[in-house]
């Protein structure tokens, strides 16, 4: 029985031996006895086969892929993750990027400011700098002298791009071009495609808009008669917001071509959201950051309406759209507040 | 190459022959490289619990194999006569 019990007790001592979880004395008791050093060897034998990787089957593999690919809805499309027409995508992300950094600082500051609507605020602020990147347009050298006005939470969270930066250089025009504003313009919501999915969101937004209110329901029904298709949820009083902010969107795009085009790193998200953390439920939910369905290529965090918001420019991988500005906010958890592609057409080339 | 899928079938099937109390805390520390206390944590074991486990799970190993290699030099064996 004691040899038995001992015998036990060596082999545990050998084994936390091989794993360096012995203690001096037992070090030594195993080392200085040949017996015990032999059977380190043998388990070590075992140790180097169970701590080897395990190899993929291919046969296996194979089974999976085929069943992931079978469980594709019919008539999908698979949409390669660097597509030929990144490029062209990398001229639309730069211009929402620059759409989102152009009301950042306005809408923050709305946000101080109690003696006037918010919403007003940020919607002047984007018309003003709409005319200033028309104005840019003719004045490109004098933009680039400028120097850039950026917002801290952008210039401590890494996660702006250069190109965002650039984007508020243009900012600094807004003063010699408010009277250039230009409410003509094409919108980029009004070229958004048409499908069942955006006609079924806009019903939702109409329904929730007519309970509050059946004024402010016909307000956002002429707004997005003016608006085009904005697929959304959007609240009859950030309408007008989201609206100028795809305005904006669609000017910048016109006259700003290559801010930029990378998408973003995992490294800048995490920072992010650990200098956000008001939105780290954003981050867990999984279907925020799945990278199947989408690359994130432009975070931002902003006020709407005095409600803090994180704007998340992502490349779609699941459809042929642009890439997608979606719209987050915190209540008990991370919801999507709104979301729409870019432009309803990709530039010919 | 045909021995070394032999042999890691081998140890695959005398790993699933197992019983998870053993196999788990042998599989945290070899393939994930935790230390004892991390698999504790983890498995919400006592160290010590974890300590002889994972010595029962070589041991089993060490006999399920030496049994499987013994078996293979008797059939080597009996083909070479």
């Amino acid at each position: 029985m004691n040899n038995k019990s001992d015998s036990f007790e060596h082999s545990e001592i050998i084994s936390a031996y091989l794993d360096g979880e012995v203690t001096e004395e037992e070090r030594a008791f195993i080392e200085e006895n040949p017996d015990l050093l032999k059977e380190v060897e043998k388990l070590k034998e075992i140790q180097e086969v169970t701590s080897s990787p395990i190899p993929i089957d291919p046969l296996l593999q194979e089974k999976h892929l085929a069943k992931a690919l079978s469980s594709l809805p019919k008539g999908g499309k698979v949409i390669p993750l660097r597509q030929q027409k990144m490029v062209q995508r990398g001229t639309l992300l730069a211009v929402a990027a620059a759409a989102v950094a152009f009301i950042l600082v306005p809408v923050i500051n709305s946000q101080n400011n109690e003696s006037s609507s918010e919403s007003d605020l940020a919607t002047g602020f984007i018309e003003n700098s709409t005319s200033a990147t028309k104005s840019s347009q003719s004045a490109e050298t004098q933009e680039s002298e400028d120097a850039p006005v950026v917002p801290e939470s952008v210039q401590e969270d890494g996660t702006a791009t250069e190109a965002s930066r650039n984007s508020q250089a243009s900012q600094n025009n807004e003063p010699e071009s408010e009277a250039a504003t230009d409410s003509s313009a094409p919108t980029a919501a009004a070229e958004a495609p048409e499908d069942e999915a955006v006609g079924e969101m806009e019903e939702e937004a109409m329904e929730v808009a007519q309970e509050e209110n059946e004024v402010e329901a016909q307000q956002l029904a002429s707004s997005e008669e003016t608006a085009g298709e904005l697929s959304s949820r959007v609240f009859v009083q950030e309408a007008e917001t989201i609206n100028s902010l795809f305005e904006t969107a669609n000017n910048i795009w016109e006259t700003n071509n290559d801010i930029f085009s990378s998408p973003l790193t995992l490294n800048q998200i995490e920072n992010f959201f650990s200098e956000n953390t008001d939105f780290l439920t954003c981050w867990t939910d999984e279907s925020f950051f799945d990278a199947s369905l989408r690359t994130p290529l432009f975070l931002q965090q902003l006020m709407i309406n005095g409600s803090p918001s994180v704007v998340l420019i992502s490349e779609n991988l699941q459809s042929a759209l642009n890439p997608v500005l979606s719209v987050y906010q915190v209540d008990s958890s991370c919801f999507l507040f709104f979301e729409g592609p870019i432009s309803g057409e990709i530039p010919s080339e | 190459m045909e021995d070394q899928i032999s042999d890691r079938l081998l140890i695959e099937n005398a790993l699933n022959a197992l019983p998870d109390e053993f196999k788990i805390p042998l599989i945290l520390r070899d393939q994930t490289g935790m230390n004892y206390q991390e698999i504790s944590f983890v498995l919400s074991l006592p160290e010590g619990t974890v300590k002889s486990r994972i010595a029962r799970a070589r041991e089993r190993l060490k006999v399920e194999l030496s049994g499987n290699q013994r078996v293979d030099q008797n059939v080597k064996g009996l083909e070479h006569e």
